[in-house]
């Protein structure tokens, strides 16, 4: 009898991959319509070229792997699936920037992309005062479905409910499930932000009409803001960010959608089907909430020491507004970004790179630590700190409450430490690359910071002119954040496999 | 009805925990610097 042919998984891996490029093309007719509506037509030509583009690619490879579907993909395989399709589309997603000529290189495009759909918001985009909307619809698209999760996308509206499913799902650092199937999870993280969508751009469109904005405007820059900040992405359509507006009430409205924005999708479903005492007791609303007042204290104490701002609303709308942006890695602007390496002060500083690192909520669109795994090594750490000082017999197991009270781990507690070990070296390499470019450990560390929790917000260092391969690291530093780090690995592993198997 | 009573009473609440935090934001900018 002849053995069996071992099954080469390549073809399921692009089979997947396959669904997730094809609906990135799908999405380049949304600001396709946008240019064609405001009569950018060498823009709209631009979308429907590379729409074709990268529509083709997605269907050759569905077709090369249909024959495929029905085999299994491990874990590791959903993963390289997930991390995979994040790289290949963003090598696509950067052709209209490329053709539109706003950059300078195609690294500088691929930079952009990424950045927004990791919802970093740092940007290369040269003068983005002066950028069609079709572009500017783009940018935002781009960093709204990068919140999601592009692998979201693509099961949420192009895939049936499969084994494989999950574990791409997984593969995007999306591990909680709303619902049995990956797929039905995937549509109400979409239905969510489809609701908050229509309130937010409805919120910040008023925003825009009072800080005086014609009404056309108004709604695309209100619409585009809630984008950014629902996914707690940073993007803005001008180079001041939110400080162009000079408006208490778009500040405030920015605060409060970014805030929800980076709550965790199960605790939004939870929430929104009638468990709203769930806010107060989550573990990540609570750990957020204590880092938040926490670092409040020591960011305003540090710039009341450097005398940065005269009064209490000056703290307030600059101060409180950086970090709560930085803390839900979000990225929006009230100050120059040079202001925080010259006024601000290394306390300040020191607290918003906490704050930056510190992150938003796990299953949210937000990056960096996340809250859960700050909750559950606090909660580990008080429980050994009993366990040394108690008896034995009154030290009891040790819960924390998301959803439902949840009994604490080995592995979970193992898990935590994991992710933020490798936060952390990323964040001490990405440093090291910044200080080896030349600039100060400050700049160095909020820079590299920012981009490790997919923030955004800049001291001046991430501009088209810095060197290229600072623009790599930070490319990759985004990348590994947002997929938090097992799915690039997986990634990795692969194609170093492969290559080994083809070279051996 | 009563789904969208709950979605309603749900965005609420998520917004009135955001406007708590900046509550926060602004009793500490004021105990610190003074109004």
């Amino acid at each position: 009898m002849k053995p069996e042919k071992p099954v080469n998984k390549l073809f399921p891996v692009l089979y997947y991959i396959g669904f997730v490029i094809l609906s990135l093309g799908i999405l380049q007719f949304i600001p396709a319509a946008v240019s064609v509506f405001y009569a950018e037509w060498r823009i709209a030509l631009i979308f429907v070229l590379t729409a074709s583009m990268t529509i083709l690619a997605g269907i050759f490879m569905i077709l090369s792997g249909r024959r495929y579907r029905s085999i299994r993909l491990s874990f590791g395989e959903g993963t390289v699936v997930a991390s995979g399709a994040w790289l290949l589309g963003t090598l696509l997603c950067a052709l209209p920037y490329y053709f539109s000529g706003n950059f300078k290189s195609y690294l500088d495009c691929c930079f952009d992309v990424m950045s927004g759909l990791t919802t970093t918001g740092l940007c290369l985009i040269q003068d983005m005062d002066h950028l069609s909307n079709g572009i500017n619809m783009w940018r935002h698209l781009l960093t709204f479905v990068g919140g999601q999760g592009m692998v979201v996308l693509a099961l949420a509206f192009l895939t049936k409910d499969q084994s494989s499913t999950y574990k791409m799902y997984v593969g995007e650092a999306k591990d909680e499930k709303l619902f049995p199937g990956a797929v039905s999870t995937s549509r109400q993280i979409w239905f969510i932000s489809m609701i908050y969508l229509a309130v937010g751009t409805a919120v910040m469109t008023a925003a825009a009409l009072s800080a005086g904005l014609p009404p056309d405007r108004a709604f695309l820059h209100g619409m585009w803001i809630y984008m950014s900040a629902w996914s707690t992405g940073g993007f803005a359509p001008m180079s001041q960010n939110v400080l162009y507006y000079h408006s208490l009430f778009m500040e405030l409205a920015t605060i409060v959608f970014f805030v929800i924005g980076s709550f965790n999708f199960a605790l939004h479903y939870a929430v929104l089907t009638g468990k709203r005492k769930e806010l107060r007791r989550n573990i990540e609303t609570v750990t957020f909430t204590v880092t938040l007042t926490l670092l409040t204290l020591v960011t305003a104490a540090g710039l009341m020491r450097n005398h940065v701002y005269p009064n209490a609303a000056a703290l307030f709308r600059k101060g409180f507004y950086q970090l709560v942006s930085g803390h839900t890695t979000t990225g929006f602007m009230t100050v120059y970004a040079k202001q925080f390496y010259h006024e601000w002060g290394d306390i300040a500083l020191f607290a918003m790179i906490l704050a930056m690192l510190f992150g938003g909520s796990a299953c949210s669109t937000a990056g960096g630590f996340k809250a859960m795994r700050i909750g559950i090594i606090f909660t580990a750490f008080r429980s050994e700190v009993r366990r040394m000082l108690l008896p034995e017999t009154r030290v009891r197991e040790q819960k924390i409450h998301h959803i439902k009270d949840i009994v604490l781990t080995d592995p979970m507690i193992k898990s935590a430490f994991f992710i933020v070990t490798a936060y952390i070296v990323t964040f001490v390499l990405g440093t090291l690359a910044g200080m080896f470019a030349g600039f100060p450990f400050g700049m160095s560390a909020f820079e590299c910071a920012s981009a490790t929790g997919n923030v955004g917000l800049s001291i001046g260092v991430t501009t088209a002119a810095m060197p290229a391969y600072l623009k790599l690291i930070y490319l990759i530093i985004m990348w590994v954040g947002r997929l938090e780090f097992m799915s690039v690995l997986a990634l990795g592993a692969y194609v170093i496999r492969r290559f080994g198997k083809k070279c051996g | 009805m009563k789904k969208i009573i709950s979605l309603i009473a749900g965005i609420a609440a998520e917004m009135f925990l955001a406007g708590s935090l900046i509550v926060i934001g602004l009793l500490v900018s004021a105990a610190i610097r003074g109004v």
